[in-house]
């Protein structure tokens, strides 16, 4: 599980290579010091090796041993041997025995030695060790003239406990440095999981079927803020795109079982009616009316499901709405002069829109629908009817409306209206689906846009508020 | 007419075989894309009503093959999927018209026998002739009897639309996605509005009307019952 979490697995990486970067360079210093040391050692005792040479090449090998005890006396770095040709050991300085590794001549080595404190006789040594510590030295052999084996050697016992004292200490560095690396680890890891499980848990509950759950914020406005808020736009949008699908299987369960359940009483009574074939003749007809209604009302509730559920397609294209209003009015004047209104365009200059053409004219074309359905008064003289339809820009953007004088609708209902299936009691004696408006809102929400109903003063005033990145500056009129 | 139906649900494809045959066509079934297209290939065929989904071979893709095999039998394509998005792709792929199910069979009817006769050369005709209503496209200009009505230019283009279909039974959604190339299904009577308009510019003031409504399907334009 602690090997599993990501925040330990990538502190402990870079720990590692850390500790192993380390180790190459303090090693790599370690061996060169040594190196040096070692070779600056070397050539000082083969260079006091040929001057004992000489010495004792000029003045014999009682002046030679004479200068090895003082060289010895002065020095107690400094190891002296000297032996015969036969390779009997004549005299030892600070040995207690020549050592195994230079037993032959013209040899450097290094060596580990008993030291002595008390110098030897001429003929034979009585030195007595000083210690059961063996001590390093490096030494170098040289062969006399006459024959005899000269050693001289320096003690680089201390070097050697310099560079043991060096290697514990780091590895004790290291060891701490490995001991922060857990725990550095676990720190990171338990922030990071932190806020990692805020997350999980949010997304746990959604998937147990909680989809109002969002993401906690912190104060910090940092990554994991940056992808929580992500994160919590997604749900927004899923949990928008759920409720339309519940609202959608709502509707279907509701609005459409009533007319299904019409039509089946239709086709029992017509079936039941003693008059025979006329019977089933008009009810097959007037069955065929109902369903030709509930086609249409089913078609318009999947149109408005698809719009909601949908973002704007690569059905953008460029055109002056000025002229699409007018083409609009121009097919729906004569329904209005049938209906004794005037139906009139508010002059306005051409405006760009970059949209979806067929859309916006579903949807004003469904307002100018409604217009004529339910916006003309009765009571009132034929040639004060009017229903207008316009476009302008605005500071935001740009505004279509359609309005009309008549009974308008309450301040009350201007929300429920919007609604899918929401037919105010005065329009429930004349035929439509109460899907239109909710089509218009879902076309220009998909447009980025927002639907406002106003009081005319009288009548009704529908304007869609369209955002300034549905102009365009470049179209075709 | 030869119509040849590439339908899968069988009982709907038999029902509208057993229609065009009693409207006096004549009409061959297939209920899967390869055959479909096996008998396309065959010729001989006015129009092909051709499903949209299909097992097998999709009927997209069986009029792609046509098309690309250089046939330009007219092609009908039905399909469930009703968005403009839809037909768009239908009439890119190479249909010639779109319906979207449900459909009433007289709309059915009335599109498949436009197809049929768009084949024919009346298509360069620069005058169309309906009894003593002459329109010529050249000069726009219609006259009855000698004597010249004037008409809106929408009028002038639903007029046109009805008399290069002559005889045969228009629909309303033919005349709303014709004239105004409009794609959706009003809630008002604008297109009777529309008509009557015209009736009462070419037809009112004289003995014999020229413009017909078909109940429960459309309008058409025909001189007298003789057709």
């Amino acid at each position: 599980m602690f090997w599993r979490s990501s925040g330990i697995r990538i502190t402990l990486t870079i720990m590692a290579l850390f500790v192993l970067a380390s180790a190459v360079v303090v090693g790599a210093i370690y061996w060169q010091t040594h190196n040096v040391l070692t070779r600056r050692n070397i050539a000082s005792v083969i260079s006091e090796t040929q001057v004992l040479s000489e010495i004792a090449a000029r003045k014999g090998e009682a002046a030679l041993l004479a200068a090895l005890r003082a060289r010895r006396a002065q020095s107690g770095r400094l190891l002296y041997g000297l032996a015969d040709a036969q390779g009997q050991t004549i005299w030892l300085g600070g040995l207690a025995q020549w050592p195994q590794q230079l037993q032959r001549d013209n040899k450097t080595g290094v060596f580990d030695y008993s030291p002595t404190v008390v110098s030897g006789t001429i003929l034979r040594p009585t030195t007595q060790p000083t210690s059961d510590t063996p001590q390093l030295a490096i030494g170098a052999t040289l062969r006399l003239p006459d024959g005899a084996r000269l050693l001289v050697a320096r003690d680089v016992t201390e070097q050697r406990d310099l560079a043991s004292t060096m290697r514990s200490w780091f590895l004790g560095g290291m060891a701490l440095l490995a001991l922060v690396a857990v725990v550095a680890g676990w720190a990171i890891n338990h922030l990071l999981m932190s806020r990692l499980n805020a997350m999980t848990r949010t997304v746990d509950a959604i998937m147990a079927g909680n989809l109002s759950q969002r993401v906690p914020l912190t104060d910090d406005a940092d990554e994991f803020d940056a992808l929580a808020i992500h994160l919590n736009g997604m749900l927004d949008r899923i949990e928008n795109l759920m409720q339309g699908l519940r609202e959608v299987s709502d509707n279907i369960a509701h609005d459409l079982k009533t007319p299904l359940n019409r039509l089946r009483i239709r086709v029992e009574e017509a079936l039941r009616d003693p008059r025979g074939d006329v019977a089933y003749r008009e009810g097959l007809e007037t069955t065929l009316v109902e369903a030709d209604e509930l086609i249409r009302t089913f078609n318009a509730l999947l149109r408005v499901a698809r719009l909601e559920a949908g973002t704007l397609g690569d059905n953008l294209e460029t055109f002056d709405i000025m002229a699409l209003i007018n083409d609009l009015a121009e097919f729906y004047e004569p329904v209005a002069e049938e209906a004794s209104a005037t139906l009139s365009v508010a002059s306005g200059a051409p405006l760009g829109f970059n949209a979806d053409r067929q859309l916006i004219s579903q949807a004003l074309t469904n307002l100018l629908e409604n217009a004529l359905k339910y916006g003309l008064d009765d009571t009132m003289a034929a040639d004060l009817r009017r229903i207008e339809i316009g476009a302008l820009q605005t500071a935001s953007g740009a505004e279509l409306w359609v309005s009309d004088n008549g009974s308008g609708i309450r301040q009350t209902d201007y929300d429920r209206v919007l609604k899918r299936f929401v037919r105010l009691d005065e329009a429930r004696s004349k035929p439509g689906t109460g899907l239109g408006l909710s089509l218009v809102a879902a076309v220009v929400h998909q447009h980025g846009g927002t639907i406002r109903l106003a009081d005319n003063k009288p009548g009704l005033k529908v304007i869609l508020e369209l955002p300034a990145e549905r102009l365009s500056t470049a179209c075709r009129v | 007419m030869r119509v040849l139906i590439i339908e899968d649900d069988k009982e709907a494809a038999a029902f509208i075989a057993k229609a065009l045959r009693e409207s006096g066509h004549s009409a061959d079934l297939a209920h899967d894309g390869e055959t479909g297209l096996a008998m396309a290939q065959e010729d001989g065929y006015d129009v092909l009503v051709v499903d949209r989904m299909l097992p097998g071979l999709d009927g997209l893709s069986i009029i792609r093959t046509l098309r690309a095999e250089g046939r330009d039998v007219s092609v009908l394509i039905l399909s469930a999927l009703g968005e403009v998005d839809d037909r768009v792709k239908g009439l890119k792929a190479g249909g010639d018209d779109y319906l979207t199910k449900p459909f009433a069979f007289s709309e059915l009817l009335a599109r498949i026998e436009a197809l049929g006769r768009r084949v024919q050369p009346e298509e360069q005709k620069t005058s169309y002739v309906v009894g003593e209503l002459v329109l010529d496209r050249l000069s726009h200009r219609v006259s009855r009897g000698g004597e010249v009505i004037q008409l809106q230019p929408r009028e002038y283009r639903l007029l046109e639309y009805l008399m290069k279909h002559a005889g045969q039974v228009v629909t309303r959604t033919m005349l709303l996605e014709g004239v105004w190339d409009y794609h959706f299904d009003p809630q008002t009577n604008v297109i009777d509005v529309h008509i009557s308009r015209l009736r009462s510019k070419i037809d009112k003031n004289y003995d014999t009307p020229l413009l017909h409504t078909v109940r429960g399907a459309g309008y058409v334009m025909r001189n007298g019952e003789d057709g």
